[in-house]
């Protein structure tokens, strides 16, 4: 097997005397769809927030396209190619759903001064190809109809397709979703898995938090399993569903 | 265990897609626009037109240094709309550029006797820096504690000219002789010119990033930081540069402003005139530059107008009214109102 696009050694991230991630180790091979489940408070939001720069790393090691990135911040791993979406939605709100969008663009806009300050033939050039871009995403994502409206307008629903639409205008090389189907209607979450499927098959590389089982049966390559912030089963997702142990840390003993 | 059974996916939606009720696909701009574009830009080159001429339609000299007034108190204004309504940021230093840009124009001008045209670029650059170090300072700011972090900078400015007998003191300097490309800096329709041109490039400026990368890494850093640093924007360092562009312009304000008054002293670094381009800014409405411009000119106006009436005394105080009532009426303040009207209008057109 090649070296994984996301390798990680012993994450650990203590909060006091609790110990929220513990000698955590994933990796995430290239063009993988990745499932990152367990019970609520088992650490995978702690985790995926060390892995994107957001939260402190203790100890442990992670390297990413080959390079260590162990506690670069947020913004560098974003411009080496690390987007991802928020359980709480972050979006832009007092803009409207372009413009959050666009945002995504910043790693790829080249022009520099004085093309950021005076609004010049290469700038408008760079800024139309964006554009089309993002209106691209904007069709994928069935956003089209809502470009200029604001987003705190939006359905829930559509406001996570907005904060998805935005983390693919960066052209991730690995797209980190945090539970991006939790509050979905149904409709929507078979247009999130229409997406996230198309993005599979475009050859992205995603590791996703989810606990509409369905989904994550649907769509992983392989998944792991946290409990209590260390790492209870990893492999293909038939596989880890019928492990004894999964099923006592998310149904409880008595089940097993 | 339930086997849950998945869901098969619902098909590619995008090459045939959902039946469209309009054939033509969606034509994307960055920004939806209600008036038309020979408007958008016409409007603005006109009136920066009747701007320069202005001072040729026959004014008296009260007239000339009311206006020599207006461009630098728009100036700061702007300089206040760019760091708070665009970069978000709370600051209450403005008086702090303007004082430090005061005083180094008087030492760059009339000590060494520099040109203005070297040495307002080195006021500005001056300006710039101390924005940097009013950035570096506030770095982990945020909110309240950013404003009053920025405040200070403006009682240390105070401070320390009150306390060096070089710069005048506490009784500051009164009379210069500064030039302009070779030309006396005293005649107010020459400073009149100066802060107008500053004006239009920093107008020209602001609206180029809004439409651009470096305005959209400022809005993200204004609306959400953790979100903006996902994508790759660096706010820190956005911060410096809207700190330290916001400066150099509000020090080139104060720089103008003693070449106006023609006395310095330490009392440009004052609450007043924060509190004054505060007031501009959110009766303007912070976002709009158009709004700040109508807001910096009415509201300068105004204060003349009532100098020497019994009024005058009260002018602070109509002014934290004024904002009380732009807060409650039109958050969005004249520019928010403004293009609420245009918006009515184009659909009223529309409709007919």
């Amino acid at each position: 097997m090649n070296e994984p696009l996301l390798r990680a050694r012993g994450l650990t991230r203590r909060f006091g005397g609790l110990v929220a991630v513990d000698s955590v180790t994933i990796d995430v091979a290239d063009g993988e769809v990745h499932g990152l489940i367990g019970p609520n408070g088992a650490g995978k939001t702690t985790l995926v927030n060390m892995l994107t720069g957001v939260d402190r790393i203790d100890d442990g090691s992670v390297h990413f396209a080959g390079e260590e990135t162990t506690g670069l911040s947020s913004h560098k791993l974003a411009s080496r190619g690390i987007a991802r979406s928020f359980q709480t939605s972050q979006l832009f709100e007092d803009e409207d759903v372009l413009a959050n969008v666009m945002a995504g663009r910043h790693r790829h806009l080249r022009y520099r001064f004085p093309n950021n300050v005076l609004f010049t033939p290469r700038t408008s050039r760079e800024e139309k190809a964006s554009l089309a871009r993002c209106a691209e995403l904007l069709e994928t994502l069935q956003l089209a109809d809502v470009a200029h409206r604001h987003v705190g307008e939006l359905s829930y629903g559509r406001r996570r397709l907005v904060e998805i639409a935005r983390a693919l205008a960066t052209e991730p090389r690995l797209l980190v979703l945090d539970e991006p189907a939790a509050g979905l209607s149904g409709a929507d979450v078979d247009l999130l898995e229409a997406v996230l499927r198309d993005l599979s098959a475009a050859a992205y590389t995603i590791l996703i938090i989810e606990h509409n089982i369905g989904l994550v049966m649907g769509i992983c390559d392989r998944v792991t399993v946290l409990a209590e912030g260390a790492v209870l089963a990893q492999g293909p997702p038939a596989e880890v569903r019928v492990m004894p142990e999964v099923i006592t840390a998310y149904l409880g003993r008595s089940a097993a | 265990m339930s086997t849950p059974k998945t869901t098969p996916a619902t098909p590619d939606t995008r090459p045939d897609g959902p039946p469209d009720d309009d054939p033509q696909p969606p034509s994307f701009t960055a920004e939806r626009h209600v008036a038309p574009r020979w408007v958008r830009w016409g409007v603005p080159v006109v009136l920066a037109i009747v701007a320069v001429i202005l001072p040729f339609v026959g004014i008296d000299s009260a007239q000339q240094f009311l206006l020599a007034y207006m461009a630098i108190i728009a100036l700061l204004a702007v300089s206040l709309h760019f760091l708070m309504g665009i970069a978000g940021l709370f600051s209450l230093g403005q008086a702090g550029f303007f004082g430090v840009g005061a005083y180094v124009g008087v030492v760059l001008m009339d000590k060494l006797g520099w040109d203005g045209a070297i040495a307002l670029p080195l006021v500005a650059v001056a300006g710039a820096l101390v924005g940097l170090l009013m950035a570096l300072a506030t770095l982990r700011a945020s909110d309240l504690y950013l404003a009053l972090t920025t405040l200070a900078f403006g009682f240390v400015g105070e401070n320390v000219v009150r306390n060096i007998d070089y710069l005048g003191g506490a009784q500051g300097i009164a009379g210069f002789d500064l030039h302009f490309f070779g030309l006396t800096l005293d005649d107010p329709l020459l400073i009149y010119w100066i802060g107008l041109g500053c004006v239009i490039l920093f107008g020209v400026m602001i609206t180029s990033m809004r439409r651009s990368k470096l305005g959209r890494a400022l809005m993200a850093g204004r609306e959400g930081p953790v979100a903006a640093r996902s994508i790759g924007v660096d706010t820190g360092r956005y911060r410096f540069l809207a700190f330290g562009l916001s400066g150099a312009f509000a020090a080139i304000a104060g720089s103008l402003y003693t070449a106006y008054a023609y006395v310095l002293d330490p009392s440009v670094f004052g609450l007043t005139l924060t509190t004054t381009v505060l007031t501009i800014a959110i009766v303007g409405g912070l976002r709009s530059l158009p709004g700040v411009l109508v807001a910096a000119i009415v509201l300068t106006w105004f204060r003349s107008a009532v100098d020497g009436e019994a009024v005058s005394e009260y002018v602070l105080l109509i002014y934290a009214a004024l904002v009380v009532v732009t807060l409650l009426f039109l958050p969005q303040g004249i520019g928010g109102a403004m293009s609420t009207l245009v918006r009515r209008l184009a659909n009223r057109k529309g409709r007919s």
